[in-house]
């Protein structure tokens, strides 16, 4: 193969990987600077004397997605690509779970970061206080300011459409992450003929239906019981009836007796 | 007195410093912490089920003769009414001469996650409810439900109110197209179909990590009031116990937990008469019993805005309903638990 040469020896291709991976080092370098840049100016919107709660919500979403985009590049790619070989379906449910639990992470810590909002902006709000009130002469009087406070901006951020949205990502990230382990533990399970959470489903669903039906049809023979049960008093009752019929009779007769005694007198 | 002042004063502190090795040396001394330790006979069981009768507290001749069934939440357990002796609200219901029965739901397993509602009503407190009669010889009892066990009791009730004397719902939710409480701000915009799927049971812990979300600040508070009464045996004591009970959280069987939050609380079915169990359409105008509704005005769980309207939309002719100045737990537990709620439902129901 007749290969142009370089001046130091090498071929061009031997470049042409260095040059691809040097701007790849590059375009990681950049996704990295850019969030980071993102963060200082979060810290900066978040310590403002007077924050802009728009402001602060606007960068803490393009935090959000350049933490995202730049684990992506970084890491979430390679994780998520599809595997070869014989191990393949293992090792990839394997990676998307490691994906899954690094994305967690990082909703994790963006939830840490907004959680932390309400109590710069209490830390604030102490800070107004204490200038007014004269009479804090103990830690404990601070803290004491401090907890009400605390409490009406956590309440207020919690109830927020934002803070439902915070608290959801994250439990979304959990979920996810949970749902790629449970494609890992039924590929273990399969590797030691165990039956997997899905055959366990299928039985215990089985158990459950079978209990059903069973417990409804026990309530049927209790409601069958207690008819059986009023069925037998009356039947009791209409019998007592039946086995006293002359002494009825003899009353009756010796009634009318009595009685057409009086009309004949 | 400056923050960074006040920082230092913090650090330098001798007594901060002496609390905290006060707190290390109290918590791995002797306490005394056990819970649940009234004396009780399990009478009845049914899978994880099981059914207490506890042992009366007066003389035989001066126990009221309807026992009262209480039917306690799905999430956490009924130890938080036996919390410890002399502060427990199981025993201040016997000292008053009730025959108290009370469902322990177990711990919800992996073969449980298809237990629904149906299940729990129809089935587990029905059952409850068959064996009072059949051990008392009576044909209805009274039924106490606490928080969402309120819930299920009122569902119960509307589908076999020939089995109920009197109703007596606490700290029970009922209304949630509400926006004052959190939790449900939650529960409605959460993906339950996919919580279930992917969990089963809903897990203990992470309905326990949402409960402290909700109140962050108490979460961190109590610890440091826990500093702060370190040197009171009795309220260390009653500290860990309620430790004991907040981080005593049982899984929820998926299946009714999906049905509890779809229908109950996403869409507001119980309250509407709309809803709709084992083919059985849950009417509460058909609960014509008794009913006394207790509720914490302080209350973040279930606060009045939801547990009150229940008043409004029974039945019955004859209803009371109590708002107390208190939280979720003190309805429970603590003073204005005994001297004024535990009296008032013991004369309310002796009354009927």
């Amino acid at each position: 193969m007749d290969q142009e040469k370089t001046p130091k020896g090498g071929s061009p291709d031997d470049f042409e990987f260095f040059n691809q991976a040097m701007k790849k080092g590059m375009e990681v370098g950049r996704f990295y600077l850019d969030m980071m840049n993102t963060f200082s100016r979060s810290v900066n919107v978040a310590f403002d004397r007077e924050p802009d709660r728009e402001a602060q919500q606007e960068i803490q979403d393009e935090i959000s997605q350049k933490s995202l985009k730049t684990y992506q590049e970084i890491i979430g790619k390679y994780l998520t690509m599809p595997q070869l070989g014989l191990g393949r379906e293992a090792l990839q449910k394997g990676m998307l779970s490691l994906d899954a639990c690094n994305r967690l992470m990082i909703s994790v810590g963006e939830f840490v970061i907004k959680f932390n909002i309400p109590f710069k902006e209490a830390m604030d709000a102490l800070q107004r206080s204490m200038k007014e009130k004269k009479d804090i002469k103990s830690p404990r009087d601070l803290y004491d300011i401090l907890v009400p406070i605390l409490d009406e901006r956590y309440d207020d951020y919690l109830k927020s459409p934002e803070g439902v949205q915070d608290v959801m990502d994250v439990i979304e990230a959990y979920l996810d992450y949970e749902d790629k382990l449970n494609g890992v533990r039924e590929e273990w399970f399969k590797s030691q003929s165990l039956p997997s959470k899905k055959d366990m489903d299928e039985v215990y669903w089985n158990i459950h239906h079978l209990k059903k039906r069973m417990r409804q049809q026990t309530a049927i023979i209790r409601e069958q019981e207690k008819i059986i049960e009023g069925l037998n008093k009356r039947v009791r009752a209409v019998e007592k009836s039946q086995s006293m019929p002359k002494k009825k009779r003899t009353t009756s007769v010796s009634g009318v007796a009595q009685k057409r005694g009086r009309k004949a007198s | 007195m400056d923050f960074s002042e006040i920082l230092e004063r913090i650090e330098d502190s001798k007594e901060f410093q002496g609390k905290m090795s006060q707190v290390m040396e109290v918590l791995s001394g002797d306490l005394d912490c056990d819970v649940a330790t009234t004396p009780v006979d399990v009478v009845y069981t049914e899978d994880k089920m099981r059914l207490f009768h506890y042992r009366p507290m007066v003389d035989k001749k001066d126990v009221h003769p309807e026992p009262i069934l209480i039917v306690y939440a799905l999430i956490n357990r009924y130890i938080m009414l036996d919390l410890e002796p002399g502060r427990s609200f199981v025993q201040n219901l016997l000292k008053n001469g009730l025959d108290v029965y009370l469902i322990d739901w177990g711990y919800p397993s992996g073969a449980d996650r298809y237990l629904d509602l149906g299940d729990y009503v129809n089935g587990y407190i029905d059952n409850a409810v068959e064996f009072i009669m059949s051990d008392t010889g009576l044909e209805k009892i009274n039924l106490m439900g606490i928080c969402m066990g309120g819930t299920l009791n009122v569902i119960y009730t509307a589908l076999h109110p020939e089995k109920v004397k009197n109703l007596i719902t606490l700290a029970t939710p009922t209304e949630f197209d509400i926006d004052d409480a959190v939790l449900f701000l939650w529960a409605k915009a959460l993906d339950v179909d996919r919580v279930t799927d992917v969990m089963g049971n809903l897990p203990g812990d992470l309905a326990n990590i949402l409960y402290l979300l909700v109140v962050p600040v108490d979460t961190v508070n109590k610890y440091v009031q826990l500093i702060d009464g370190i040197e009171n045996k009795k309220f260390v004591n009653t500290f860990l116990r309620m430790e004991k009970w907040i981080f005593d959280s049982p899984d929820m069987a998926g299946e009714a937990f999906r049905q509890y939050i779809r229908e109950i609380l996403q869409k507001n079915l119980l309250i509407k008469n709309e809803l709709i169990l084992e083919g059985e359409k849950v009417d509460l105008r058909h609960i014509r019993c008794p009913l006394l509704n207790v509720f914490g005005k302080n209350d973040y769980l279930a606060p009045p805005s939801s547990a009150r309207p229940l008043s409004e939309v029974v039945g019955s002719k004859d209803v009371s309903t109590l708002g107390v100045d208190t939280g979720h737990v003190g309805i429970f537990v603590g003073s204005t638990s005994y001297k004024t709620i535990i009296p008032k439902i013991v004369k309310w129901v002796k009354d009927r």
